[in-house]
C-alpha cells in the first residue's frame, strides 16, 4: 500500500469511528453495521478464495461455528460475546485445521462443493443436537441499555473487525505467503515444482481466513441476539459474502470492498423498494455478470487507470 | 420384509427417476466440461410449466415432457453462445468458472419461480398419478413407475446416441482429444454446443419426471441438485451406464434409508455418502 492510500484509509476508518457521535438514525446505524459485517466477510474469504483462487461456496460453516462458541460462552460462563468473539475465531480456525488438510487438496469445483458440504453437514449436526439448542436455537440475553448505545457499540465492534480483516488481507497480498498463493492460482502444477509446498500454503490461508470469518460470526450471533441453524448456516450468507469479493474483484485487497459496499447498498435499496425476491435475483445476476470481467470492479478500474496513463515513449514496456 | 421388498422396489423406481435428472449433468461435465449446477434448476422450471399446463390446460405430464424437451434443447442453443461460451474459453478450470456462472443462474431461477408461483408447494396430480400398479407382486403408485420409465428411456436414449450415432462418436471425440478431433475435420466448439444443449434438453424431462414423484417448492431444485451430484460423483463424469447404476444404488439408499431410519437422517446419508466420495474419489468411483 503506497503512503497516500494509507493515509487515506486512516482517514475513512476515523470519520465511520467518529459518525456515531453525530446521533445518526438507528438504521442507518444497522445497516452500516451489516456492511462492515460483509466487507469483513468478503475480504476473509478473499484470502483464500481470491489469492488462491480456490473459491469456497460454504465459509458460512466457520461464521456458524464462531456465532455458536460466543453464544456458549455466554450462556455456561456469562462472557460476553463483546470479548469473547476472538476466542469465536479461534474456535473456527481450530475447526478448519481439523477438516482442512483433505479439503485443501481437492481442486476446482470439488473444493467447492465439498466445503457447500461441510456447511449442511455441521447445520444438520447442531440442528439434532438438543445441547446447541436444536431447530429452534439459542436466545442470549443482552446486558439493559439504550438501543441508541446497543447499537453504537455493535457499530464499532464491526468496524473494528473489518479494518483488522482488511489489514490482514492487504497483509497477506504483500507477503511471501501471498506471494505463494497467487502461484497456486495461476499454476498449481508449476508453483509445485517450483518448491512451493501448496497444501500447506493452502492450509495456512484456509485456517486464517476461517478465523476471521469465525470471529465475526461471534459478533452477528449477539448483534441479532439469537443463534439458530437457519439464521447463522444461512447458505444465503455464504453466496452472498463471495458474490461481493468476487464482484468487486478478489485479486487485491480493495475489490472486496467495493463489492460489499456496491452489493449491500443495492440489495437494500431492491430490498425495501421491490421486495427480497428481486434483490435476491440481481444478486444472482451479478454472479452471472462476473464471468464477463473475471477481475471483477477492480479491474475495470485499473484497467482505466492504466489506459488513461500517458503512453510510454521509451523502448521499456510501461511500468504499472 | 415385506416393508423392505417395497421400499427396495420404490428406491430402484426413484433411482431411475433420478438417473433421467442425472445423465444431462454427467453428459455436460464429462463431453462439455460444463459443471452446470443450474441443471435441476432448469428441470425445476419445467416441473412447474409441467403442473401449470396441467392445471390450467388440462395437459398431460408426458406430453408435456414431449414438448417441455426439445424447447429446453433451444433455450440450451441459446445459453452456450451467450454465457457458456464466454465462460469456458480461456479460460484455467472450465468446471469451476461454469460452476460460478450455474450457481448464479440457478439463484436466479429459485427466485423467479418463487416470484412467478409463490413459495407454496405444488403436487402434479392427475386421475392415474396414485392408482397403483402391480410390479412383481409388489405395488407401486402409477405416477412413480411412470416417472421411472421416463428417465429408463431418456438413459438408454442418450447412450445409444453417444455410442451408436456418427454425431455421438463426434461429441466423444471431442471431449477424449479435442485438437486430434479438430485435425480429423469435427467442429469442436459445434459438438460442445450440441452436448450441452442435449443435456440442457434432457433436464426438462428428468425435472418433469421427479416432479411427478415429489411435491416441490423453488427451492428443491437444491436437494434433487445435491442427489444427482451424488450420483454424477459416483458413476463418473460422461459415463452414462455408469449414472444408470450409481442412480439405482443410490436410489436404494434413499428408499432403505427413507423407510427404515427416521427423516432427519436422510439428509445426513445423502450430504454425509456425497461429501465422503468426493474426498476420496472425486473423480468417480470406477476410474
Amino acid at each position: 500500500m503506497g503512503r497516500r492510500a494509507a493515509l487515506l484509509s486512516l482517514l475513512v476508518a476515523v470519520l465511520l469511528a467518529a459518525f456515531p457521535y453525530s446521533a445518526p438514525p438507528l438504521y442507518a446505524l444497522s445497516f452500516l453495521t451489516v456492511m462492515f459485517m460483509y466487507i469483513a466477510l468478503a475480504e476473509s474469504w478473499t484470502i483464500l478464495g481470491g489469492y488462491a483462487g480456490y473459491v469456497s461456496f460454504g465459509h458460512v460453516a466457520f461464521f456458524g461455528v464462531g456465532a455458536y462458541t460466543t453464544a456458549l460462552l455466554l450462556l455456561h460462563l456469562g462472557l460476553s460475546p463483546l470479548i469473547t468473539f476472538p476466542v469465536g475465531g479461534l474456535t473456527a480456525a481450530a475447526f478448519a485445521a481439523l477438516v482442512g488438510y483433505p479439503v485443501v487438496r481437492l481442486q476446482g469445483p470439488f473444493f467447492s462443493i465439498v466445503t457447500l458440504l461441510i456447511a449442511l453437514l455441521v447445520g444438520l449436526v447442531v440442528k439434532n443436537t438438543p445441547a446447541l439448542g436444536g431447530t429452534t436455537g439459542l436466545w442470549l440475553p443482552f446486558p439493559d441499555m439504550p438501543i441508541e448505545l446497543n447499537r453504537t457499540i455493535f457499530y464499532w465492534l464491526m468496524l473494528l473487525v473489518a479494518a483488522v480483516t482488511i489489514g490482514a488481507a492487504a497483509w497477506v497480498e504483500n507477503s511471501k505467503l501471498g506471494l505463494g498463493l497467487m502461484a497456486i492460482r495461476q499454476n498449481e502444477a508449476v508453483a509445485e515444482a517450483a518448491g512451493i509446498n501448496t497444501v500447506r500454503l493452502k492450509l495456512i490461508a484456509l485456517i486464517l481466513s476461517a478465523g476471521l470469518t469465525g470471529m465475526v460470526g461471534g459478533i452477528y450471533g449477539y448483534l441479532r441476539s439469537y443463534v439458530s441453524p437457519e439464521i447463522v448456516f444461512d447458505l444465503n450468507i455464504a453466496v452472498t459474502l463471495f458474490l461481493m469479493a468476487l464482484f468487486g474483484g478478489c485479486r487485491r485487497w480493495p475489490g472486496p470492498v467495493l463489492g460489499a459496499v456496491i452489493l449491500s447498498v443495492l440489495g437494500e435499496f431492491l430490498t425495501l423498494n421491490i421486495g427480497e425476491e428481486i434483490a435476491r435475483i440481481a444478486y444472482g445476476l451479478c454472479l452471472v455478470l462476473v464471468v464477463f470481467f473475471p477481475d471483477g470492479l477492480i479491474g475495470l478500474v485499473d484497467k482505466v487507470r492504466i489506459s488513461r496513463k500517458p503512453a510510454y515513449k521509451g523502448g521499456h514496456a510501461a511500468e504499472r | 420384509m415385506n416393508i423392505v421388498w417395497t421400499s427396495l422396489i420404490s428406491g430402484l423406481l426413484l433411482g431411475c427417476a433420478y438417473a433421467g435428472a442425472a445423465v444431462g449433468l454427467s453428459l455436460a461435465m464429462g463431453m462439455a466440461r460444463v459443471f452446470n449446477l443450474a441443471h435441476t434448476a432448469l428441470g425445476l422450471v419445467c416441473g412447474y410449466l409441467a403442473y401449470f399446463l396441467l392445471t390450467t390446460r388440462g395437459i398431460d405430464p408426458l406430453v408435456a415432457a414431449g414438448l417441455l424437451a426439445p424447447l429446453m434443447f433451444l433455450v440450451g442453443l441459446a445459453l452456450w453462445p451467450t454465457l457458456f461460451r464466454p465462460t469456458v474459453r480461456g479460460v484455467a478450470d472450465p468446471a469451476l468458472s461454469t460452476s460460478i456462472l450455474t450457481l448464479g443462474l440457478a439463484i436466479v431461477i429459485e427466485n423467479l419461480l418463487s416470484k412467478v408461483w409463490t413459495p407454496n408447494p405444488r403436487v402434479i396430480s392427475t386421475a392415474y398419478s396414485n392408482q397403483a400398479v402391480n410390479l412383481l407382486g409388489l405395488t407401486a403408485p402409477a405416477g412413480v413407475v411412470i416417472a421411472a420409465g421416463l428417465g429408463l428411456v431418456l438413459v438408454l436414449g442418450i447412450y445409444w446416441f453417444l455410442n451408436r450415432t456418427f454425431l455421438g462418436l463426434a461429441v466423444q471425440a471431442v471431449a477424449q482429444n479435442p485438437d486430434g478431433a479438430r485435425l480429423v475435420g469435427i467442429r469442436a466448439e459445434l459438438m460442445s454446443m450440441l452436448v450441452f444443449a442435449l443435456s440442457v434438453g434432457t433436464a426438462a424431462v428428468g425435472g418433469v419426471g421427479l416432479a411427478m414423484i415429489y411435491s416441490f417448492g423453488p427451492a428443491s431444485y437444491f436437494d434433487w441438485l445435491l442427489t444427482v451430484l451424488l450420483i454424477v460423483v459416483v458413476g463418473g463424469a460422461g459415463a452414462i451406464l455408469g449414472t444408470l447404476a450409481a442412480a439405482l444404488t443410490v436410489g436404494i439408499v434413499l428408499g432403505l434409508g427413507g423407510a427404515l431410519l427416521p427423516q432427519a437422517w436422510n439428509s445426513l446419508i445423502l450430504f454425509g455418502m456425497l461429501f465422503i466420495i468426493l474426498l476420496l474419489r472425486p473423480y468417480g468411483l470406477f476410474r
